[in-house]
């Protein structure tokens, strides 16, 4: 058990949080997601609207997995909070796809305040 | 000299309960970031002429936000490290350089909003609603509660910050580094989502 000695008092950091997780090499970590931010800002220059706009997203999600696996430490956390975490994408996706034919049936002139 | 000891307790699951409370609160915000995120991407996928509101905003400054705070992410965990080592200088300095990076975040968010706001585009833009603009108008309701209540996150975050830099300076609640530091990942991963949404998808 580490501890701090500081104003005569010595305070004891728990070793819990110590011994739960490694540490993955955060500045390789932090290149590859200042790369794909390059990636993500080049593509719309290079393809066509509808690739480039997969292309950004998929970054986007790319970045997001590697902040939360390494930098959130997700990837030394038990399965279930994989699981609990699954469950609310599942249930944001579920909001979309639900909601999605009401919205695309809406015209622009029913939008309109009357 | 007296010892005080703060010990961490593991929930049924063996997760320290610090964490597994910031994972439910992380949660509960991906649901509201989600919703509100999803709910835009329909709307732009009904409103393809939202792309000429979307083309008003500064992928440079969106870009640079970006930037900082992936930066700030990457700062936060060096302070975790160093917390765990007992280093408190050196947890304090890296989490001074997180504060800063979310200063300059929000510095960024308040010049962009200028532009905006000078360019007559307000969070009802009375200017296209007189025009009779109405769907237009919808993308800056969107784009400034996404942005606004990321921003608010941002702020939150940086007081939770400064509160936690003052505990561990007396040698206290070491471990709270890395909760501060998860929340802060979350307001990143947020912004990741918003940034193409509302800055590249033109």
């Amino acid at each position: 058990m580490n501890t701090v000695i500081n104003n005569n008092e010595s305070v004891v950091f728990p070793d819990a949080e110590h011994e739960y997780h490694g540490h993955p090499h955060y500045t390789r970590i932090l290149i590859i997601l200042l790369s794909l931010l390059a990636c993500s800002l080049l593509v719309g220059y290079i393809f066509s609207p509808l690739w480039a706009i997969v292309l950004i997203f998929a970054t986007a999600a790319w970045k997001a997995a590697l902040v939360v696996r390494n930098f959130m430490h997700l990837k030394y956390e038990p399965f279930i909070l994989f699981i609990a975490i699954a469950a609310v994408l599942l249930i944001i996706m579920a909001f979309f796809f639900g909601v999605y034919p009401d919205i695309t049936a809406i015209t622009p002139e029913v939008a309109k305040p009357h | 000299m007296s010892t005080k000891q703060q010990h961490l307790t593991l929930s049924e699951n063996k997760i320290p309960e610090g964490r597994l409370g910031l994972w439910i609160l992380i949660a509960g915000e991906l649901v509201i970031f989600g919703g509100l995120i999803m709910s835009y991407l329909l709307h732009r996928l009904r409103y393809p002429q939202w792309s000429e509101m979307a083309a008003h905003t500064s992928t440079f400054i969106g870009a640079l936000n970006t930037v900082v705070l992936l930066c700030s992410s990457y700062t936060v965990v060096r302070a975790h490290e160093a917390a765990q080592k007992l280093d408190v200088a050196k947890a304090t300095r890296w989490m001074t350089c997180t504060v800063l990076g979310g200063l300059i975040f929000l510095i960024d968010k308040s010049v962009e909003y200028t532009h905006e706001i000078q360019e007559g585009f307000t969070f009802t833009s009375p200017s296209l609603q007189h025009s009779g603009d109405y769907v237009n108008s919808l993308f800056w309701s969107y784009y400034y509660i996404m942005t606004g209540l990321h921003s608010l996150h941002v702020i939150a975050g940086m007081v939770v910050m400064i509160i936690i830099m003052v505990q561990i300076k007396k040698g206290k609640n070491l471990h709270r580094v890395e909760l501060a530091g998860m929340y802060w990942h979350m307001v990143d991963l947020i912004w990741i989502f918003l940034f193409p949404l509302l800055y590249i998808a033109k």
